[in-house]
C-alpha cells in the first residue's frame, strides 16, 4: 500500500537536510571566506606599506642596500598592529633571505609577494606571511555550532513536521476506519455516485460505491457500481432522479418517501452533496417505523382488542360531530352501552371468552350502526356509540335496535352465554354542547339504567341529581368515620336446644346528623364501591373486639360474636392482620370470635380464598358463610374450605313452612352441613311455626325477630344477664350488672 | 698620440703625474677608488678626512655612498664590496672570525640634540628618561616632545640605553609607543631631529658639527658635549668609531689609512668632532 505520506515525508526530509546543510557549512564558510579575503587584504595593504619603506632603503643604497639586514629587519618589524603575527621576509632574487622578521607561526600559513623595484627592474621580493590556523579553527568552531545547530534545526523541522504528520495521518487513519466501519455497519444504505455531465447540459449520476447494507437490504450488487441511478434497482429511483441531482445544487440534503413496490416497503432517501461532483444518499427502510407509527396511532386512537375508537378519538370524533351537527342544527344521540353481568362471565369464563365477547358484541354494534355514526369502546364492557338524528324518538330507537343486536346468546369455548345490555342516552344540545359533558350524562343515564333496571334511559337532571346525592352520601360516609358516627345493634342468635343466647351478630348502624339513623343496606353497597369499606371494615372488627374485651372485663358472661365481613374486604384488605391485632390488643379469645362471610366473596380466586381462610383459621377464629344458598352454593368449596358454620339465608327460612321446594333445600343444606360436621344457623325466623320447624330439622341456632330484634348494647346486657351464664350453675343474670356497666359507658 | 698629449702638457705637471703614478702603494695603483662606507657619523668625518687626503693625493679615488651603518658595512667589506668599513662599535664574535682588521680611529661625544625651536640648554638623565619615555610629553613652550629613536639593533641605541638604567627603561617604552618616530640611519635622525617641531634625539657630535646650525646641542647634567670635556672625561657619554679593513687591505688603502692616523688627519677628524684615539704615525 502506498503511503501517502511518504512523498511529503521524503520531501520534507531532504528540504531539511539541505537546511540543515546550510545552516551547518554555510556561516562557517562565510566567515572563512571573509576572514580569508580579509587577511589577504591586510597582507596587501601591510606588504604594500612594508615595500615602500623597503624600498626606501634600497634606492638609498643600490649597491650595498643588501647589507642592511639589521635596518631592513627593523623595517620588516614594524607592524600596524603589534598583535598579529606575521612571517617577513625580505629575498633577494637568488631567493636569499636578505631580512626576515617572523614570528612563530601554526600551519596552515597563507603567502603573499610585493617586488621591490628600482629603476624599473626586480632587485628584491618582499614575502609576507600569517597563519590560517585561528581563521580555520575559528570556522571549525563555527562548523561545530552549526553542525549543532543544523542537529537540532533537523530534529526540529523534520521529526516534528513528520511527527505532526504522522500523527494527523493516524488520526486521519483512525478517522477513516471509524467512518468506514460507520459506513459498512450502517443499517442504513449509503450509496455514492458520481456526476456526470451529459449532453444538453443533463447531468447524470453514476453509482461509485455503496455499503453493505445496500447489498443486504435494498437489493444492489456490486456489478450496480457505474449503472445510471435511474437504473438502480428496477427503476425505483427513476421518478426521483431530477431531485436527487438537484442535491447537487444545494448546500442542504433533499429528503424523499419512495416505495418500493415489489417487496411492499417504504424508504426514506436522503441525497447530499458531497464535494463537487458527488452525490450520497442515505436510504433507510421505515416501512416498520410506518408500521409501528401506524399501530401505534392504533393504540393511541383505536381500542386494541375491537378495532373501534378508543376515548381520546372519540372526544376528538365527537368535537367534530358536534360541529358540524351544530352547523347542520342536527341533533346527536351519545349512547352509553354497558353490557349486563359481564362481569360475572368474565370473572366464570375468563379474560379470554370475555374479550372474545367484547369482539363479538363490537361487531354486532358496528353492523347496526350506520356509516356517519361514531362508535368506540371505552374499555371493559363499556361501548359508546354516537349517532345524529331528527326526532327524539328516533334516539330512543337507535338505543333499541343496538340492544336488539347485542342482546343474545354468545357461543363462547363451546358454551353459550346470554348478554344484554343497558343504555344510557345523553342528546345534543339538550344535555350538553361538550364532548365530555355529554359523555358523562350519557353514563349517568346508563348508571340509573343500571340501578333501577330497563333497557335504556334518557339523561336528566334528577339523575345529575341522584349521582350528586350518591358523591354526598360519600363525602358523608368518610366524616362519619372519621368522627365515630357508626355504631352497632346486636341480634342474639338462639341455641336451638337450650333456647338461650348463644351468639350475638353486630350490626351497623349509622347516626347520620342529615339522614338520621341508616342502615347498612343504604350506604355499604357506596362503600364497597368507593373503598370506604376497607376502613370501615377494620373500624368494625376492633369495635367488635374492643366490645368483646369491654364485656369480659365488666363481668358480663363471655358470648360470641358475629361479625360480616365485606368481599370486597376479604378480597382487597389484609383481613389476617387486621384480625389478629384487634385480637390482641383487646386480649379477646379467638373462639368468640366469628367472622361471616358471604358466599360471592369466596368465590373469586378460590386458591387465595384456601390460603386466607386457612391463615385466619389458624388464628382460631370461628368461620361461617352468610345467606348461604343465595350464591353458587358449590359443594366443592364447602369441602375445601374451613368453614365452621353455615347460614340458610332468610329467603329460605321465611317459606320453609309453606313450600315443599324450600323445605328441600333447607333440608339439603342442614343435611350437607351435619355430613361436613358444620354447625348451621337459620337467619329471619319471625314464627314460632318456623322456629319449630327449624329446630325439628336440625338446626343449631336460630336468628330473627321471633326471638330477638337487633338490640341496642344496653337491653342486649341486660338480656344477655337475665339469661344468665349457663357455666354458672343457671344464676340468675344481674339486670345490676348491665346497668353499671352501660352507666360506665 | 701619448706623446702629443704629453707634448700639450707642461713639463712640470707631467713630472709630477709621473712621480704620483710611481709613489708606492698610491691609491690608484690598481686603479680602483676605495670604497668606503660604515656608521653615519663614521661617514661625516671620513668625507671631510677624503677631501682632506686627496687635495695631498688628488689620484686618490672614493666610493662613497650614503651610510650603510656598521654592521651593513662589516658584512660589506666580509663581502668584498668595501674596503673601508666605518663601525661605530668593536667586531662581534662571528665577524671578528673573518679576516678583517679594526682598530678604534677615535671618540665622539653622545651628544643630546634637539629642534632649535623648543630646545632647553640642559637635561639630565633623569629628564632625558622622562622625555623619551613620553611622561614628559610637552617642552616648556607648550610644544609636544617628539623623541627620535634608532633602530634597536643600532649602536646608538645601545649606546643610549647604556647611559642608565632609567634611560633604559625610557627606551623600551618609548620602543613601544605607537607614535614613535624612528631614524634608520644617523643622518635620518639628526634630519628628523632638525625638522620636527619638538624633535630630541642622541647622535654622534660629529653631525651636529658638520651642519652648526641645523640643530640645537644641548648640555648634559651641565655639561656641553665638546671634544675637549670629553677629554677631560667630564663628558660621560661617547659613541666610539672604529676602522675595519680587510688583512690583505690594497696600498692605497694603506696609505689613507696612513692618512688617517697622520697628525692632518688626526687634525682633520678633531675639526669634525672625533677625537682620535687610534695608533699615531
Amino acid at each position: 500500500m502506498i503511503n501517502p505520506a511518504a512523498p511529503i515525508a521524503r520531501s520534507t526530509t531532504v528540504t531539511v537536510v539541505l537546511l540543515a546543510l546550510f545552516l551547518a557549512l554555510v556561516p562557517p564558510a562565510i566567515y572563512f571566506a571573509m576572514s580569508y579575503s580579509h587577511m589577504l587584504g591586510a597582507l596587501e595593504a601591510e606588504g604594500e606599506i612594508n615595500a615602500r619603506l623597503v624600498r626606501g632603503l634600497v634606492i638609498a643604497n643600490p649597491s650595498l642596500w643588501q647589507f642592511e639586514d639589521v635596518r631592513l629587519s627593523e623595517l620588516l618589524q614594524r607592524r600596524s598592529r603589534k598583535g598579529t603575527k606575521e612571517v617577513r621576509r625580505l629575498y633577494n632574487l637568488k631567493h636569499e633571505i636578505i631580512a626576515e622578521s617572523a614570528d612563530p607561526l601554526v600551519p596552515p600559513l597563507v603567502f603573499r609577494t610585493f617586488e621591490i623595484q628600482d629603476a624599473g627592474r626586480t632587485v628584491a621580493v618582499i614575502e609576507i606571511g600569517r597563519s590560517l590556523a585561528p581563521t580555520v579553527s575559528k570556522t571549525l568552531g563555527l562548523l561545530g555550532l552549526g553542525v549543532l545547530l543544523a542537529l537540532v534545526a533537523f530534529q526540529r523541522l523534520r521529526t516534528l513536521p513528520l511527527h505532526a504528520l504522522d500523527e494527523a495521518q493516524r488520526e486521519l487513519k483512525e478517522s477513516e476506519e471509524k467512518y468506514r466501519s460507520l459506513y459498512v455497519s450502517l443499517k442504513e444504505g449509503v450509496a455514492l455516485y458520481r456526476a456526470v455531465p451529459r449532453e444538453g447540459g443533463r447531468t447524470e449520476l453514476l453509482l461509485s460505491d455503496l455499503n453493505p447494507a445496500c447489498e443486504v437490504l435494498f437489493g444492489f450488487t456490486r456489478s450496480d457500481i457505474g449503472t445510471p441511478i435511474a437504473e438502480l434497482l428496477g427503476g425505483v429511483f427513476a421518478p426521483y432522479v431530477g431531485r436527487i441531482t438537484g442535491a447537487l445544487k444545494n448546500d442542504g440534503a433533499v429528503s424523499l418517501e419512495l416505495e418500493q413496490g415489489v417487496m411492499d416497503r417504504h424508504i426514506n432517501l436522503t441525497a447530499f452533496r458531497v464535494g463537487a461532483e458527488r452525490v450520497a444518499t442515505i436510504l433507510e427502510d421505515v416501512t416498520q417505523q410506518k408500521r409501528s407509527a401506524e399501530q401505534l396511532e392504533r393504540l393511541a386512537f383505536y381500542d386494541g382488542l375491537t378495532g373501534l375508537f378508543n376515548r381520546s378519538m372519540l372526544l376528538e370524533r365527537l368535537d367534530h360531530v358536534l360541529a358540524v351537527a351544530q352547523r347542520e342544527r342536527a341533533s346527536v344521540a351519545i349512547l352509553f352501552i354497558d353490557l349486563d353481568r359481564f362481569k360475572v362471565i368474565n370473572d366464570t369464563l375468563g379474560h379470554q371468552s370475555g374479550d372474545l365477547i367484547l369482539i363479538e358484541v363490537s361487531r354486532r354494534l358496528q353492523r347496526s350502526v350506520r356509516k356517519r355514526d361514531t362508535l368506540a369502546r371505552l374499555g371493559g364492557d363499556e361501548f359508546v356509540a354516537a349517532c345524529t338524528f331528527d326526532k327524539e324518538e328516533s334516539a330512543g330507537y337507535i338505543a333499541k335496535n343496538l340492544l336488539n343486536c347485542i342482546t343474545g346468546i354468545y357461543e363462547v369455548g363451546g358454551r353459550e352465554v346470554y348478554l344484554g345490555g343497558s343504555i344510557g342516552i345523553a342528546v345534543f344540545p339538550e344535555d350538553g354542547d361538550q364532548a365530555e359533558v355529554l359523555l358523562k350524562n350519557a353514563d349517568i343515564a346508563m348508571y340509573n339504567v343500571k340501578n333501577r333496571g330497563g333497557d335504556f334511559c334518557f339523561y336528566s337532571a334528577e339523575l345529575n341529581e341522584k349521582l350528586h346525592q350518591r358523591m354526598r352520601l360519600d363525602f358523608s360516609l368518610r366524616r362519619a368515620l372519621e368522627k365515630g358516627e357508626f355504631f352497632f345493634e346486636y341480634q342474639p342468635i338462639i341455641d336451638a336446644r337450650s333456647g338461650r343466647i348463644c351468639a350475638i351478630e353486630a350490626l351497623l348502624r349509622w347516626d347520620c346528623p342529615e339522614r338520621g339513623r341508616m342502615m347498612p343496606v343504604n350506604f355499604i353497597p357506596l362503600a364497597e364501591e368507593t373503598g370506604l369499606i376497607l376502613p370501615l371494615g377494620e373500624w368494625v372488627l376492633r369495635t367488635a373486639c374492643a366490645k368483646l374485651k369491654a364485656w369480659r372485663e365488666a363481668g358480663f358472661p363471655a358470648i360470641r360474636m358475629c361479625v360480616n365481613i365485606s368481599g370486597r374486604q376479604f378480597m382487597q384488605g389484609d383481613i389476617y392482620s387486621i384480625v389478629e391485632s384487634a385480637l390482641t390488643e383487646n386480649g379477646v379469645d379467638p373462639n368468640y370470635l366469628e367472622l361471616e362471610l358471604t358466599e360471592s366473596c369466596l368465590i373469586h380466586n378460590v386458591d387465595d380464598t384456601i390460603r386466607k381462610l386457612n391463615k385466619l383459621k389458624a388464628l382460631k377464629v370461628t368461620l361461617a358463610i352468610d345467606d348461604f344458598g343465595t350464591g353458587y352454593s358449590s359443594l366443592q368449596y364447602l369441602k375445601n374450605f374451613p368453614i365452621d358454620r353455615l347460614k340458610i339465608d332468610r329467603g329460605f327460612v321465611k317459606d320453609a313452612c309453606q313450600g315443599a321446594n324450600h323445605r328441600a333445600i333447607v333440608d339439603a343444606v342442614i343435611g350437607i352441613a351435619k355430613a361436613l360436621d358444620l354447625l348451621v344457623t337459620a337467619e329471619g325466623v319471625e314464627t314460632v311455626e318456623q322456629a319449630e320447624s327449624l329446630k325439628g330439622r336440625g338446626c343449631d341456632a336460630l336468628q330473627g325477630f321471633y326471638y330477638y330484634r337487633p338490640l341496642a348494647e344496653e337491653p342486649l346486657l341486660v338480656a344477655l344477664c337475665s339469661q344468665g351464664d349457663s357455666s354458672e350453675g343457671n344464676r340468675p343474670p344481674s339486670p345490676y350488672l348491665a346497668t353499671r356497666l352501660l352507666d360506665r359507658n | 698620440m701619448l706623446s702629443e698629449v704629453l707634448m700639450a702638457v707642461p713639463r712640470g705637471m707631467v713630472i709630477v703625474l709621473w712621480l704620483v703614478l710611481l709613489l708606492p702603494g698610491g691609491a690608484s695603483a690598481d686603479g680602483a677608488a676605495i670604497r668606503v662606507n660604515g656608521t653615519g657619523s663614521g661617514v661625516v668625518v671620513i668625507k671631510a678626512l677624503v677631501a682632506a687626503y686627496q687635495k695631498v693625493n688628488p689620484a686618490a679615488s672614493f666610493d662613497m655612498q650614503k651610510s650603510l651603518g656598521s654592521a651593513a658595512a662589516i658584512k660589506a667589506l666580509t663581502k668584498g664590496a668595501l674596503d673601508i668599513a666605518l663601525s661605530g662599535r668593536p667586531l662581534n664574535a662571528k665577524e671578528s672570525a673573518d679576516p678583517l682588521v679594526m682598530y678604534e680611529y677615535g671618540r665622539t661625544p653622545f651628544a643630546v640634540i634637539a629642534n632649535r625651536k623648543s630646545a632647553p640648554q640642559n637635561v639630565t638623565y633623569h629628564e632625558l628618561a622622562l622625555l623619551f619615555s613620553g611622561k614628559t610629553a610637552v617642552w616648556p613652550n607648550g610644544e609636544p616632545v617628539r623623541p627620535v629613536l634608532r633602530p634597536q639593533e643600532d649602536v646608538d641605541s645601545g649606546i643610549a640605553r647604556g647611559m642608565s638604567p632609567e634611560m633604559d627603561r625610557a627606551f623600551v617604552t618609548a620602543a613601544g609607543r605607537t607614535d614613535q618616530v624612528v631614524g634608520m640611519t644617523d643622518q635620518d635622525a639628526f634630519d628628523l631631529v632638525k625638522t620636527l617641531p619638538g624633535g630630541i634625539g642622541l647622535i654622534g657630535l660629529v653631525l651636529p658639527l658638520s651642519e652648526p646650525h641645523g640643530v640645537k646641542l644641548v648640555k648634559l647634567n651641565g655639561v656641553a658635549p665638546t671634544l675637549e670635556n670629553l677629554s677631560s672625561g667630564r663628558y660621560p657619554v661617547y659613541k666610539k668609531i672604529f676602522i675595519v679593513t680587510r688583512k690583505d687591505a690594497s696600498f692605497a688603502v694603506r696609505e689613507f689609512l696612513a692618512f688617517l692616523n697622520s697628525p692632518k688627519g688626526r687634525a682633520v677628524a678633531a675639526r669634525c668632532g672625533l677625537l682620535t684615539t687610534g695608533k699615531a704615525k
